[in-house]
């Protein structure tokens, strides 16, 4: 039965499942098979940096250190733990029903002439209980798998934060390269004026060229700027904490990603969605039942009944009972089978979308793991053979200074689509990595950090 | 004086009357001469040939009626007696062809190479000249300036239809003038000729008389594009030629002009080339021009020059006595046709300071990168730094003293006191106090030069 396994993926206090320990509001969390934790921490302690996060932000950070600490610092995510305390209080609504205590006396003179006592219990609530309090349980499992999905979820927007703004540094440090090949371009054009060999036309048009490339870089530094900000929100730092800087470089991942066929088998078995639409499903088919249950006992009441008349005492049962003949609660009852249909639709078209997600995500992996191949194994090495090729031209004297610069400008246009490529990858691969931890990714094209939205920069220097 | 300078004193004339005449005279070869044959190995200069006035051998594969003339970095056509017609086979078809040590490249030529083996006959020979076209194109070949029947001309389309690939032709005419002339296609000349497709074509007079060489030189001239690190010749060029050869040699690929000191030397130069004339300096000497692929000039109208214009379409020879030693260049003077696979689209670098700021950025930006032609772009030929594969850019040869930083249409006249053959004898040693060399400070002191 799904159900058990679903309990091992849930969300749960180390050594404790009870929802009492829940809501204690503190403890670490982990999600079964992500290797992803979080931990709960009151609003209190929160102004204060997790040590484990500060001794992290001391190292360049990576993608995985980004992780664990937006876990444990991370406000945002805090209140989405905390959501799962509003679960666990519907489950202290489901208690037995308070005993009712009547009293009544009838005063002469100031005197109680007459008293009568009664002491009584819903029945019908009492009865329904134990079904109501199994109802709340399969709700509150719901909520922590779903909080659980949203950790889930959480971390994968700030690995792929992460894996944007390594990406924007590495455009930021492109555009400068390029920048630099324009400097060149206008001294040498310069250079050469001054020795009389070209005209200020020449040495005009490579200005702007250079100027042209100076709004690129800026452009990019501020989108590595924003990107940073993006970033730091999702990791909860403040400004006293904005001193971290990202590790060098943007390597390729070496894994590849599972069969499709293994892959949407795992995401539905994984899938804390489904797991939770499920336990919204059973919450709803136990709700039928506590609903039935009012219709057939609507209303009853048992208890002892006290009477004091002319100071003698006397003790008797008390019982009512509502006949349902004209009102068998089928407006709950319809109500609830009503929201159990659509729990059930709910979770075939919930079901539907993840293997959807989890092939769109293997896709955009495999789709951007072979550009990476490519750029690495076939265009980036044939525009390293046009710079070497025009070196050669150069030092043959066949082609100028201003040809050499274009040639090398080509190589980082051609490296600048490679970061993105490189940003698409893992952006993928950390979606794949969501669905089969049992998370659930933005559909692409979705709102979900964009690509690279600039230009490719202006060609129009040099000759 | 010479057979040359009579012909000329007879003005014009029916050129028919001519092979009738010698026709009926007879003439016996020394043996001596039949020894002189391979003139080019013999230095001693033979007493004049004389020339046989009858139609050729009725067999055999020799002709000892002239001195051959030497084509410097290609040979002479073979051929046979066939019942006193001399009978030749030209085939048409690709060659690989080196310029020179470093730039080889898939030409057309023929017999194997280009410029094709060069014609040689006497004046009033029947010529039976079979030509097989092994292009994958239709061809024909034209006999530049050699006046025959309307049907021999070689002209596709005019005087024949194209030859097929595959197929082979029978041209058939008599010589009936001396002279300096060429050979060339005639169907796709634009792309026949830039591939390398032509050769000279050198009529002896039946009676030498007057000039008579005793090394007698004949050079093709021509231009290609070649495009820097390419392999073959790119016929849709139409000006910027980046190889100019001389028998299709760029120098330093071109072999010197070897002559012993007092021999009479005649250099016979065609022009082949795209769209270029090209004047051709003799360094040391004056020469006569003496003629063109019209005919000899009259002797009193030959002029004495140091330069000698040829323009493309058209033959020149000059005679002069090999009288000083030494090594002397012989160049094209247009100085763009003394370089090698120059680019001609390059912005100008000289009087850019050599180690300007933009050099240190690009050398950040690009691994490998110097600094080029800022003080001039002599020193480009001896720079150790990477070229294309198969290319020759701005390159010259070794010389006696350093390199010699010409390349293209250049060449070196060695004449020498004394020789053992015609091989290249090397460098010239040049007497004591002959040579320029640095000043001592004694000297500019002594002349009063401040320097
Ligand atoms: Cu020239």
């Amino acid at each position: 039965m799904r159900c058990e396994h679903l309990l091992m993926v849930a969300l749960f206090a180390v050594g404790c499942v009870t929802p009492e320990a829940a809501t204690r509001g503190v403890g670490r969390w982990s999600v079964a098979r992500s290797g992803i934790e979080a931990e709960r921490r009151a609003p209190s302690e929160m102004d204060e940096l997790h040590p484990a996060v500060a001794e992290r932000l001391r190292e360049p950070l990576d993608a995985d250190g980004a992780v664990s600490i937006a876990l444990r610092q991370s406000p945002e995510l805090q209140a989405q733990l905390a959501k799962v305390d509003i679960a666990v209080a519907e489950l202290w609504s489901a208690r037995p029903p308070n005993p009712e205590v009547e009293l009544e006396a009838l005063m002469n003179d100031g005197q109680a002439s007459a008293i009568e006592m009664g002491a009584g219990i819903d029945i019908g609530a009492l009865l329904r209980m134990p079904l109501r309090r199994r109802a709340a349980q399969a709700q509150l499992d719901a909520a922590e798998l779903s909080a659980a999905a949203d950790v889930l979820r959480y971390a994968y927007d700030t690995r792929v934060a992460f894996h944007r703004h390594q990406a924007d540094l590495q455009l930021v440090e492109l555009y400068r390269t390029a920048m630099e090949t324009f400097i060149a371009a206008w001294e040498a054009a310069e250079s050469m004026a001054e020795a009389g060999n070209l005209r200020q036309l020449d040495v005009a048009q490579n200005r702007a060229a250079y100027e042209r490339s100076r709004v690129d870089v800026a452009q990019a530094e501020l989108k590595a700027l924003m990107s940073r900000e993006e970033l730091q929100v999702l990791l909860g730092l403040d400004g006293r904490q904005t001193e971290w800087r990202p590790i060098e470089g943007f390597a390729a991942p070496e894994a590849d990603p599972p069969e499709v066929e293994a892959l949407e088998r795992v995401a539905v078995e994984h899938s804390l969605v489904l797991g939770a639409q499920e336990q919204t499903l059973l919450a709803w088919s136990r709700q039928v039942g506590v609903e039935r249950m009012r219709g057939a006992i609507p209303e009853a009441h048992a208890g002892l009944f006290a009477e004091r008349e002319d100071g003698e005492w006397s003790f008797g049962p008390a019982a009512g009972l509502a006949i349902p003949v004209f009102d068998q609660n089928q407006g709950g009852i319809g109500r609830t089978r009503a929201q159990l249909r659509i729990a059930q639709h709910e979770l075939t078209q919930k079901a539907i979308r993840i293997r959807s997600l989890a092939r769109r995500a293997r896709a955009s992996w495999l789709n951007a793991a072979e550009r990476v191949r490519f750029y690495d194994e076939t265009l980036m090495p044939a525009r390293a053979a046009v710079l070497q090729e025009t070196l050669l031209q150069y030092n043959a004297m066949n082609v100028g200074v201003f040809q050499l610069l274009q040639a090398r400008r080509a190589v980082i246009d051609t490296a600048r689509e490679r970061v993105e490529a490189m940003f698409d990858l893992w952006r993928a691969r950390a979606q794949v990595e969501l669905v089969v931890a049992g998370g659930e990714p933005p559909a692409m094209g979705g709102p979900d950090v964009s690509g690279e939205a600039m230009g490719t920069g202006g060609d129009d220097g040099g000759h | 004086m010479a057979d040359i300078d009579e012909r000329a004193n007879e003005g014009p004339k029916p050129r028919g009357l001519k092979r009738r005449d010698f026709l009926g005279g007879a003439a016996v070869v020394g043996a001596a001469l039949a020894l002189e044959r391979h003139g080019q190995a013999q230095p001693t200069p033979a007493a004049s040939p004389r020339v046989r006035a009858t139609e050729g051998p009725a067999s055999g594969d020799t002709d000892d009626r002239y001195r051959p003339v030497v084509t410097p970095n290609g040979s002479s056509l073979p051929f046979r007696w066939v019942d006193g017609v001399k009978v030749m086979h030209l085939r048409a078809g690709a060659v690989s062809h080196e310029f020179t040590e470093g730039l080889r490249a898939e030409c057309w030529g023929y017999n194997g190479s280009t410029p094709g083996p060069t014609i040689e006959a006497v004046e009033g020979d029947r010529l039976r000249i079979y030509v097989t076209n092994g292009l994958g194109e239709p061809t024909t070949v034209h006999w530049h300036g050699i006046l025959l029947e309307a049907g021999m001309d070689g002209v596709g389309g005019l005087t024949q239809r194209p030859i097929r690939p595959g197929e082979t032709f029978r041209y058939e005419f008599t010589v009936r003038e001396p002279g300096t002339f060429m050979y060339h296609p005639h169907w796709d000349e634009m792309t026949q000729m830039a591939m390398g497709m032509m050769g000279m074509f050198v009529v002896h007079p039946r009676r030498a008389t007057g000039f008579v060489p005793d090394r007698d030189f004949a050079i093709i001239l021509s231009e290609w594009s070649v495009p820097i690190g390419a392999a073959r010749p790119n016929p849709l060029e139409m000006a910027d030629f980046n190889v100019l050869t001389m028998n299709s040699k760029a120098f330093p690929g071109t072999d010197p002009l070897v002559a012993k000191q007092g021999d009479k030397v005649r250099i016979r130069f065609g022009n082949l080339s795209g769209i270029d004339n090209h004047p051709i300096h003799l360094h040391g000497y004056s020469f006569r021009i003496a003629g063109s692929d019209g005919g000899a000039f009259p002797r009193s109208a030959q002029q004495p020059h140091t330069t000698v214009l040829v323009p493309t379409g058209s033959t020149r020879w000059v005679e002069f006595e090999a009288n000083a030693p030494g090594d002397w260049a012989m160049h094209c003077h247009m100085t763009h046709h003394v370089m090698n696979q120059m680019g001609h689209g390059v912005p100008n670098m000289v009087g850019v300071a050599g180690q300007a700021t933009f050099d240190r950025r690009i050398g950040r930006l690009v691994p490998g990168y110097m600094p080029m032609g800022r003080e001039g772009m002599a020193d480009m030929g001896e720079m150790d730094m990477p070229q294309p594969p198969n290319s020759i850019p701005m390159r010259g040869g070794p010389g006696a003293f350093g390199n010699i930083d010409m390349g293209g249409m250049f060449t070196i006249l060695k004449v020498r006191e004394s020789l053992d053959s015609y091989d290249d004898p090397g460098w010239y040693d040049h007497p004591d106090g002959t040579r320029a060399r640095p000043a001592t400070a004694a000297e500019l002191r002594a002349d009063g030069i401040e320097v």
